[in-house]
């Protein structure tokens, strides 16, 4: 049961790092999704039977993962219509000159 | 138990290979593809943790939701010359760095924890669930519809294309 800690700090470094490393925005995104179920995984394997607490918040947290990536991907798709490019250090200016 | 302990071993293993992965591939079509293992190796690990309904919920809206939507921007913003999308990496140092320290750390801070095995509730899990949503946690069932809502009506306007006129 505890490597499944040890798993779980793994897989949320491996996301930071793909965030941080990446330049693409899809990727940056994916990094996010990856420390959340991280995160998710950690409220799972704390929680106790009886009460429901951390599984509520892993359906909670999955519940705003979806308003995030919605959200995220059409600002992506608005990027990309503008600048004609998903990487975000081409992305400098936020007011059309 | 012998089963459980064994197949969450493997399906950590696969996460884990999925998880490196991403970080490697630099094509972007395969980085989601495997984010797709990642996320269905969680969802039985969280089934093998006698979270049946998380594991059910991360199958139906992780994988069959948010992967399509990813693979659709994908699809959408392929460059015109036709290549498939790569990805460069910059700040690799910097990265690394933090990236270790935040597992080190973590490691570190979890080293010490001792979990007393779940085994299967008394109750249904899904119906345990159930009565968590309607009770205690009605005020966040609702506000996650208002949030839910808010989100879509958002999406929609930022992704549609402005009037010319």
């Amino acid at each position: 049961m505890e490597n499944l800690l040890y798993f779980s700090a793994f897989i949320f470094s491996t996301g930071l790092l793909v965030t941080i490393v990446k330049r693409n925005a899809i990727v940056m995104l994916l990094g996010i999704e990856l420390m959340l179920n991280a995160a998710n995984l950690n409220l799972v394997l704390f929680n106790r039977t009886g009460h429901m607490d951390g599984q509520m918040f892993a359906l909670f947290i999955i519940l705003v993962a979806v308003c995030e990536a919605a959200v995220g991907m059409a600002l992506v798709l608005q990027m990309y219509r503008h600048y004609h490019t998903t990487l975000t250090d081409h992305i400098s200016e936020l007011k059309e000159k | 138990m012998s089963l459980p302990a064994y197949w969450l071993l493997i399906f950590e293993g696969i996460a884990a290979l999925a998880a490196v992965g991403i970080l490697i591939f630099r094509n972007v079509l395969h980085a989601a593809l495997s984010l797709i293992v990642l996320l269905l190796c969680f969802a039985a690990i969280y089934i093998l943790l006698y979270a049946e309904f998380v594991g059910v919920s991360q199958i139906l809206i992780y994988a069959g939701g948010i992967l399509i939507l990813i693979l659709f921007a994908i699809m959408l913003t392929v460059r015109l010359t036709g290549k498939p999308l790569q990805v460069n990496t910059h700040n690799l140092p910097g990265g690394i760095l933090i990236a270790a320290g935040s597992l080190a750390i973590l490691w570190y801070a979890l080293g010490g924890i001792s979990l007393s095995p779940t085994g299967p509730a008394a109750q249904d899990n899904t119906q345990a669930v159930g009565y968590g949503l309607m009770t205690d946690f009605v005020a966040p069932f609702e506000l996650a519809g208002v949030l839910l809502l808010i989100s879509l009506v958002g999406a929609i306007i930022s992704a549609s294309q402005p009037k010319e006129d």
